[in-house]
């Protein structure tokens, strides 16, 4: 037997009394209510009496369990939901600021030169260049200082010579070793003077100090043989020569096993 | 029949009943449990209801909506996925009853 529209209208003004509104699971309910009913009617019981019966099947705890479950499960779904549109908006700022990153660091050449960091370095030069084998002073002029225990000209006491002096006058061309980059183009009062450090690999690095005049500048690539600078007598020296120094894996090393005339 | 021994299974039972059914609604499953088990095992609505919502949510089970006038009838069937889930549930519980039985020293009659 099936209930006429006023018995179920009352069954859905019981569950609306119970608190149970929403409408997806009063619809659920009710159809479950009024099955419930409809089979006691069945057996010839009164309506309001088969209501009654009905729901003290069902029970107060019954309607409870369903109703808080269902909106437990739904606020799930919505953190889950909201979850995934923050992992989303987290990936989404990461991709652009790594890809802000990336193209800053390509784009940048100032912050590529002037970064101290030797792995950028190692980007620029990853062949192993061959060892500076050139003479570093354009013309036939003399080694007149070795490398070695010397006595300091200027200081007078015996001291460690980590290069070696070529006689030269002012103006005569300094040249590069070797292929590499400059990673040093220093003006000192003391000490080296006026000087260039060039780095051609992992391994070797050359120098050439007391110069009067300067052709490059740090950062800059130079090729074998390019004019770097002039002979001078600046920083601690009486007489215009350049003193020249190749560093093996940062320890120096005598010049003269290398240069091939 | 107690309930927590029901509790576990009810998804089983819920999963096995429309695998054999097709589809079914609320009123419906607990009629069904409750002849299939000589009034035995009486699934409580407050049980029912989250299980089926839980199950829908997993994606095992489809809902669909029948309406005769101011009335819906919500119906449950097995999604692709909850007949895979259903034959592993009940093999589940066979290897459950027999590990019961060798535990419990239970003869069969």
């Amino acid at each position: 037997m099936e209930l006429n529209e006023n018995q179920f209208l009352f069954l859905e003004f019981l569950l609306n009394k119970k608190g149970i509104t929403e409408k997806e699971i009063q619809e659920e309910l009710l159809d479950h209510l009024a099955a419930g009913v409809e089979s006691k009617m069945d057996n010839n019981i009164l309506f309001h009496d088969a209501v009654d019966e009905t729901l003290s099947e069902f029970g107060e705890d019954n309607f409870k369990l369903i109703y808080n479950n269902r909106l437990t499960l739904f606020n799930q779904k919505n953190k889950k939901k909201m979850k995934r549109i923050i992992l989303f908006i987290f990936i989404f700022l990461g991709t652009i600021i790594l890809l802000m990153a990336r193209g800053n660091y390509w784009n940048n050449e100032k912050m590529y030169a002037d970064s101290d960091n030797s792995t950028d370095i190692n980007f620029a030069i990853q062949v192993n260049q061959e060892p500076p084998e050139a003479y570093p002073v354009k013309g036939d002029f003399p080694i007149t200082s070795s490398f070695g225990k010397r006595l300091h000209p200027i200081h007078k006491v015996m001291r460690f010579h980590k290069g070696i002096d070529i006689k030269a006058p002012i103006g005569t061309d300094v040249v590069a070793t070797s292929d590499g980059e400059i990673i040093k183009a220093e003006i000192k009062k003391s000490g080296y003077g006026i000087h260039v450090v060039i780095k051609h690999d992992e391994t070797y690095k050359s120098l050439y100090a007391h110069l009067s005049t300067m052709n490059v500048k740090k950062g800059d690539f130079v090729k074998k043989g390019d004019k770097i600078g002039e002979v001078g007598a600046t920083g601690s020296t009486v007489l215009p020569h350049l003193h020249y120094e190749i560093q093996k894996e940062g320890e120096s090393v005598d010049p003269k096993n290398y240069i091939r005339m | 029949m107690k309930n927590e021994l029901i509790k576990g299974t009810l998804k089983t039972i819920i999963l096995h009943l429309l695998e054999k059914e097709g589809r079914m609604y609320g009123y419906e499953i607990v009629q069904k449990v409750k002849s299939l088990s000589h009034d035995k095992v009486l699934l409580t609505e407050g049980a029912l209801y989250p299980a089926l919502h839980k199950l829908e949510a997993e994606g095992w089970l489809i809902a669909e909506k029948e309406s005769i006038g101011k009335r819906v009838r919500k119906y449950y069937s097995l999604s692709k996925k909850g007949k895979i889930v259903s034959k592993e549930k009940i093999n589940e519980f066979k290897e459950f009853i027999d590990s019961m039985r060798l535990v419990l020293n239970i003869e069969l009659k």
